[in-house]
């Protein structure tokens, strides 16, 4: 069975054209316009990803992500944002997203990070004997620069 | 800004009143006075000696005489000497208002380009989500219509890269502008200056590919520390290395240097290609600047925020080859190069 990615954006083209690039890869895509309705299909039906824009009227992406992690924190979450910077991203990523994607994009790192997220999501559901001693996934996608005081060696 | 003005224009008004009333403005009429007394002398003294007397009512009046001429000479001389200061005040006093005006243009300009530039940043801030978002669907839809194209539509499959690698230029343009646009904040760190180069070497290097050019450090590279942000210092040195290969011929030679200088610590690019004409000089780090067709033109301009927020200042000039040499000049007192034990 194909894996489903619940996509969400209030722009209806930009969910679209991401629905049709993962369709060409093989994934069941459903898209929405708003976060609560992403997260009410969530709870009724299967999800195996979510890609979210960020900025969106209502529930945001940030908002939508929060409640995906208390309510399914072994779904992945991708942040799509238009405000491409350095600490959106850290902060994307300490919310928890899996990764964090900027606009405009290229489908196919999209599907690779949409096809990483699968992966992962999998792996995370073995058991650990299986799947090996793993990182957080924070570790791995930790933008964090450590302030040092000048001097500092 | 404001304070700039109001510091410029509050120091303004005791170096004008100076200008206009200076304290030795008195000298020259007493030196026209003492001039007339000794030029009514040496009048005197002359008929005197042509054999001229001085006779009224049959005395001698001589010494009439020479008092009249004194005094005559010294108040002409005094009045000159006055007219003199007059001329010389008032040159001085025009000279001052037409400084201060200069200095007031100047700090208004400087007030009207930071106001564009904050318009700017938030301009480009508003419109990056703006046209973000449509550049993502256009982007998109081309890859994805690129996807359904047969492989022998080689026309179709070419007017679909054309549409992803413009969506790129626009979208490298709107980046450019945010980065412009956006305020520099700096994390100073100690980073030694041959990791930078090493680090921004590594960065640019596919750049290189295809043209051989022989991009390295110089033997004599100061093994020193800088005290700088790292991340933002090491964007600096890949941009001017870029832009250096592509200035290079075919095997041309890129130079990484860094020397103390007085002072200050200088890091800099240089490179063989034609360099930069002592015209454009000035200009190049201005924003929306460029001598290439398809440049946005803040590159540089960028390069120049972030070294002055780290209180240096960057320079082109000359290398020994004839080429440009990009120098950036970090303040010894927080950008202390020390040597590495």
């Amino acid at each position: 069975m194909n894996a489903r990615v619940l996509i969400v954006d209030d722009q209806v083209r930009v969910a679209e054209v991401i629905a049709t690039a993962l369709a060409h890869a093989g994934y069941q895509c459903e898209t929405f316009s708003d976060g609560a309705s992403a997260l009410r299909a969530v709870e009724e039906r299967s999800a195996d990803t979510v890609v979210t824009d960020w900025k969106m009227g209502g529930m945001d992406g940030i908002e939508l992500l929060r409640e995906l992690r208390r309510r399914r924190p072994e779904l992945p979450v991708i942040l799509l944002t238009a405000y491409g910077s350095v600490s959106s991203a850290v902060a994307a990523m300490r919310e928890g997203a899996f990764d964090y994607i900027t606009k405009p994009f290229d489908n196919e790192e999209l599907r690779a990070t949409v096809a990483r997220a699968g992966d992962d999501a999998t792996r995370s559901r073995e058991p650990l004997s299986a799947s090996g001693n793993r990182q957080p996934l924070f570790a791995r996608y930790d933008y964090r620069r450590e302030p040092q005081e000048p001097g500092s060696a | 800004m404001s304070s700039e003005n109001s510091q410029s224009n509050g120091a303004s008004s005791p170096d004008l009143a100076q200008a206009i009333a200076p304290p030795g403005r008195v000298l020259s009429k007493w030196i026209g006075a003492a001039l007339g007394l000794l030029a009514s002398i040496i009048d005197t003294a002359s008929l005197k000696w042509l054999g001229t007397s001085f006779v009224i009512n049959g005395h001698d009046a001589l010494t009439l005489t020479a008092a009249w001429f004194g005094v005559s000479f010294a108040v002409l001389g005094y009045l000159l000497g006055d007219a003199i200061d007059g001329s010389r005040r008032e040159r001085e006093a025009t000279r001052l208002i037409r400084d201060q005006i200069e200095t007031i243009n100047a700090s208004r300009a400087k007030l009207v380009q930071h106001e564009k530039l904050a318009a700017l940043g938030q301009l480009a801030a508003a419109i990056a989500h703006e046209v973000r978002n449509p550049l993502a669907v256009i982007r998109s839809a081309a890859q994805n219509l690129r996807d359904t194209v047969p492989g022998d539509n080689s026309d179709a499959r070419r007017a679909c890269s054309f549409i992803t690698d413009e969506t790129d230029r626009l979208a490298s343009l709107i980046n450019s502008l945010l980065a412009f646009a956006r305020p520099v904040q700096i994390s100073p760190a100690r980073v030694p200056v041959a990791e930078l180069f090493e680090r921004a070497l590594s960065l640019a290097g596919d750049l290189n590919s295809g043209k051989h050019v022989h991009v390295r450090c110089a033997p004599d590279l100061d093994q020193g520390v800088v005290n700088a942000d790292s991340e933002l210092m090491c964007q600096v040195f890949v941009g001017l290395v870029a832009n250096a290969i592509e200035a290079v011929p075919y095997g041309g030679d890129v130079t990484l240097e860094a020397r103390p200088r007085g002072r200050e610590v200088e890091l800099a690019v240089a490179d063989s290609g034609p360099g930069v004409p002592l015209e454009l000089r000035d200009r190049v780090f201005e924003p929306f600047f460029t001598t290439r067709a398809e440049g946005v033109g803040l590159g540089l301009a960028i390069a120049r925020q972030i070294v002055e927020a780290h209180g240096g200042r960057i320079e082109v000039g000359a290398s020994a080859s004839g080429g440009a040499r990009f120098a950036v000049i970090l303040p010894r007192t927080s950008f202390g190069v020390t040597a590495t034990a």
